[in-house]
């Protein structure tokens, strides 16, 4: 099972190397992001005196929150959602049906993969970059930091298993690209990746608790900012394997029913 | 010039109904629209949530910038998805040729071959907002208003049209997928708030390079009645029609050189 996992892991590596250039873009579509939130909270900081706090973050500490969640989402991301889609659309899911793996296994291999490859080819130099241009600080201590290091992992698994929830779907309907777009904005805004939950209204923020978006940008971050320390850290970290455990149930749970629907109706 | 007109019309209604013709997808495309703008609008009124200004900017003002750059932003769309595909549809899979053949400009026959009316949502939805923000702020519009409010719709939309067509292109010399579309579309959302929090040297880039900051922000000064702006703000058809006709210039350029991949 691990060595199927490599192999498709491997080619989700060679995948990507086909597409260098998009590369050079990739970094400066990220740095623009970065820059956008940056100027917006530099702004919204503008008129108060130095190392004013709001709702707990000082001015430094958001920007480092910002920019630590787009470089980690530049590792995470991935779009098994609209690969399986794809996969439907053209009959090709079939093919996978036949093979000693599960779809589930062959598309999280291919994103980590993919993940892996772009860490260093993609995360890598885009930290760089946003480290040079931006007053990004460093992490709270060397736990806060492998504690970031494990929760970013954590954060990619989550993002993956959401992902291929949604392209499960894709069995059920014609279209599922407002049903992908949906998904899109909710982790957007429902992860914390633009701004952390403290912002939030009240009942937003409690929502938001019950709800697995917010271990993908907002405890990385969190953690990497020492928000949380001892017990509170590995409950963090808990919380969030907890989520991607839940998660990991329901994909297989899905799938395993999808596969009996496929061969009742297949022909 | 009536028969060019009933020409263009006519093409364009023909892609309208190849679009509408599957309404399924019609309704899920609107759906996804609707949303990026509901989620785009959603941010702008949690950040004023816990926060009272922007760097000088209140709320309403805010929301008043973000709806109206919605106006020529939604109107831009109708006819964008062949612009950020022109590379992979037209010169890579060839149907470039197809337009050659027939007696209408190639850009023109580009921009209508594949049309959004989805599109139309936001224009809608940022009228509403900008009306809404523009009703808290006191504002009374008056005929000029109007009149400059469709200034401000038509110049925003040909620059924005223009900046796309440009990198359009670019692919008539290089084949190669290099994606400059993505981190200039990205671009966009800073001419969404208000200019000058962004500091002199991305001003400077978005005012003269990529000329966003006209979308909206300088010509939406009239509105919010922020004098510093005034030269820049009345200048705004002036640099639509010069980039319009920079792109135009850049794309015959392009056709010029174009060589067919031949497949």
């Amino acid at each position: 099972m691990i060595r199927a996992l490599t192999a498709f892991a491997r080619a989700g590596f060679l995948r990507l190397v086909a597409y260098r250039l998009r590369y050079v873009t990739g970094i400066l579509t990220y740095t623009i992001n970065v820059s956008v939130y940056y100027f917006i909270w530099r702004a919204v900081y503008a008129h108060a005196a130095p190392g004013t706090e709001l709702r707990g973050y000082a001015l430094s500490d958001l920007v480092t929150y910002v920019a630590l969640g787009w470089i980690i989402r530049s590792f995470y991301f991935n779009n098994i959602d609209r690969e399986i889609a794809a996969l439907v659309e053209e009959g090709q899911v079939t093919t996978y049906l036949a093979r000693p793996t599960s779809l589930l296994q062959a598309m999280t291999g291919l994103a980590a993969g993919e993940s892996l490859f772009r860490l260093a080819t993609f995360t890598g130099p885009i930290t760089i970059v946003i480290f040079l241009l931006f007053p990004v600080g460093g992490p709270a201590g060397p736990a806060a930091f492998a504690a970031f290091l494990a929760s970013a992992v954590l954060s990619f698994a989550i993002f993956a298993y959401l992902n291929f929830l949604v392209g499960m779907v894709a069995f059920a309907t014609r279209s599922i690209a407002g049903l992908i777009s949906a998904k899109h904005y909710t982790i957007q805004l429902l992860s914390g990746l633009l701004m952390p939950m403290a912002f939030f209204p009240d009942w937003l923020r409690l929502a938001s608790d019950f709800l697995p978006f917010r271990h993908i940008a907002h405890t990385p971050a969190a953690l990497y900012l020492g928000r949380a320390a001892g017990p509170e850290l590995l409950g963090a970290l808990g919380q969030q394997a907890l989520w991607a455990a839940i998660l990991l149930v329901a994909c297989r749970w899905t799938w395993g029913r999808m596969v009996r629907r496929l061969v009742i109706q297949g022909g | 010039m009536r028969r060019v007109l009933s020409l263009y019309t006519g093409f364009f209604v023909q892609s309208l109904k190849a679009r509408l013709a599957y309404r399924a997808d019609f309704l899920s495309e609107l759906f996804a629209s609707l949303l990026a703008t509901a989620a785009g609008i959603l941010f702008v009124v949690l950040l004023f949530h816990r926060i009272p200004d922007l760097g000088g900017w209140r709320r309403e003002e805010v929301l008043f910038l973000y709806g109206l750059s919605l106006v020529p932003y939604g109107i831009f769309n109708i006819f964008s998805i062949n612009l950020y595909e022109f590379a992979d549809r037209y010169i890579i899979e060839g149907r470039f040729d197809r337009l050659l053949l027939r007696p209408m400009p190639t850009l023109a026959q580009l921009l209508m071959e594949r049309s959004r009316l989805t599109a139309l949502q936001e224009v809608a939805v940022g009228l509403g907002v900008a009306l809404w923000a523009g009703a808290r702020l006191g504002l009374a519009w008056s005929a000029v208003d109007l009149l400059w409010l469709g200034v401000v719709a038509v110049s925003g939309a040909v620059i924005l049209l223009a900046v796309f067509s440009i990198l359009a292109s670019l692919s008539f010399f290089f084949e190669d997928r290099i994606g400059v579309n993505a981190p200039v579309w990205n671009l966009i959302q800073f001419g969404r708030f208000p200019l000058p929090i962004f500091g002199p040297w991305l001003g400077a880039v978005l005012s003269w390079v990529i000329p966003f900051g006209f979308v909206t922000f300088y010509p939406a000064t009239h509105f919010l009645g922020r004098s510093a702006f005034r030269t820049l703000c009345y200048a705004t058809p002036l640099v639509a029609a010069a980039f319009a006709l920079l792109g135009l210039a850049v794309w015959t350029l392009g056709v010029r050189g174009y060589r067919s991949t031949g497949s």
